[in-house]
């Protein structure tokens, strides 16, 4: 059971999707995400475990990878599309309203700013170990990030800015969360972001990559 | 001695002038010069796509620098101060006139990206607008040259091109920028946010005088410690 976990942590660490795919050239040939994922489940493996001791365990290796540039954006996204194509044999047999997810993020790229690429590793990485992600997209307002958190009021909520021009932007959304939401967690990150700015904005948290983000989550769930 | 340093000029590129290369995209993106399958595949894909593109363009207004402060941080043309920093003015120190320039990969590059986003294609997504990056960067280049030959011909020197967002220079100042350029020059607009349309698109300032100088890379010398292109040593052409 163990080293058919490993395989499958491995397959998404190293972003091998399913047998026939190419990537990554050492892996060629072998099963993948997707035939061990079908091959754990024949054997009575639960779905939590692959979840759990497979899935996540690769994802988690992917964003310290990424944090230390050892791996860049296109493994990532390989990576991402290895754990999602594992995820739709478990989907099915995680009953509806348990679906054992640690928490809920929210995140969306702050009004005035249309990038996505940051926001998007962010969210994949994220819901690779082990949260539900609500994306809500680029030039998101203030208004909905809070219609959202009204219908998840425990959710962590994650705001991306890559301009400087849209910085002012993230203060006022952080702000007007924290109005109606005080104790809601949120963290910020993007290219231009500092821990300096973060505190003066009264966010929570900072992270310059998206392992940062999961380990505040983590540690959130912990304290819990 | 008079000199011919004013006026507006826009070229229309093709992604053929552009010499844009397999191995350059797949070392952007930090897969070294020959990439693993699929990523090769991936990149012939948005190569093929993209060198179809009509919409590659760019120009600049020139106008004469008022004044360069480096104790300011300052560079004034005409009646519109930039607050460059200092590290930017230093560079343009000794400007005479300066270009205000924009270029466009065009709306191509978003269009294809997107639409392999939305089929849920993240990866193939990705190198197109890692692409586009490029492209863009490219096409400048070849702007960039023409303005050197017209400063060639006035005995006279370029500096670094420098964007708002490098070093410290802010990008709310684009919107001075976008003011010295005509409405919509070469199809590029600005956002009340600064973000340019299309994405793939760049603009900024290059000085030019008798005595200003080409400086190269400079993000060793840059006090952006946490700048994301420093962070990763990639190399941001200027």
């Amino acid at each position: 059971m163990e080293e058919l976990l490993n395989k499958i942590s491995d397959c998404v660490e190293f972003g091998k999707i399913n047998k026939a795919a190419p990537y990554p050239p050492n892996m060629k040939g072998q099963d993948g995400a997707d035939e061990l994922t079908v091959q754990a489940l024949e054997q009575g493996i639960s779905a939590k475990d692959v979840l759990s001791n497979g899935l996540i365990i690769g994802m988690e290796k992917v964003g310290v990878k990424f944090r230390e540039n050892k791996v860049f954006v296109p493994q990532v996204l390989m990576s991402a599309k290895a754990m999602n194509t594992a995820m739709e044999h478990l989907k099915p047999l995680f009953a509806e309203g348990n679906t054992d997810k640690k928490g809920v993020f929210i995140i969306g790229t702050v009004a005035g700013d249309l990038h996505d690429i940051g926001k998007n590793l962010v969210s994949m990485i994220v819901e690779g170990n082990g949260y539900e992600v609500i994306d809500l997209g680029t030039d998101v307002p203030a208004k909905k990030f809070i219609d959202t958190i009204n219908e998840f009021p425990d959710a962590i909520i994650g705001l991306s800015s890559l301009l400087t021009t849209t910085m002012e932007s993230m203060a006022n959304i952080v702000k007007e969360i924290k109005t109606v939401y005080p104790n809601q967690k949120v963290t910020i990150g993007g290219a231009p972001i500092t821990q300096d700015f973060c505190e003066k904005i009264g966010a929570d948290n900072f992270s310059a990559d998206p392992q940062g983000v999961v380990e505040f989550m983590n540690k959130l769930k912990i304290s819990a | 001695m008079k000199n011919n340093m004013k006026g507006t000029y826009s070229y229309k590129l093709d992604f053929a002038d552009i010499k844009l290369e397999k191995a350059e995209i797949s070392a952007f993106m930090g897969l070294g010069e020959i990439p693993d399958e699929p990523f090769g595949s991936m990149i012939d894909i948005a190569i093929e796509l993209l060198s179809t593109n009509k919409n590659i363009e760019g120009g600049f207004v020139i106008k004469p620098v008022s004044e360069v402060s480096i104790k300011e941080g300052t560079i004034t043309i005409e009646n519109e101060t930039f607050t460059t920093g200092k590290m930017i003015s230093s560079f343009l120190k000794n400007s005479e006139y300066a270009a205000l320039f924009t270029c466009t990969a065009g709306f191509e590059v978003e269009k294809y990206s997107n639409q392999y986003k939305n089929e849920g294609d993240f990866v193939q997504s990705y190198v197109i607008d890692a692409t586009g990056s490029l492209l863009v960067e490219g096409a400048m280049e070849l702007i960039y040259e023409k303005l050197q030959q017209m400063a060639t011909l006035n005995y006279l020197n370029l500096t670094n091109r420098y964007s708002p967002g490098y070093c410290e220079w802010k990008v709310v100042d684009q919107q001075k920028l976008f003011s010295f350029l005509p409405s919509k020059f070469c199809n590029v607009s600005l956002s009340e946010s600064s973000l340019m349309s299309p994405v793939k698109s760049v603009s900024g300032i290059v000085g030019i005088g008798k005595n200003v100088k080409y400086l190269g890379y400079i993000c060793d010398s840059c006090k952006s410690l946490g700048c994301v292109y420093r962070a990763k040593k990639m190399y941001v052409k200027h």
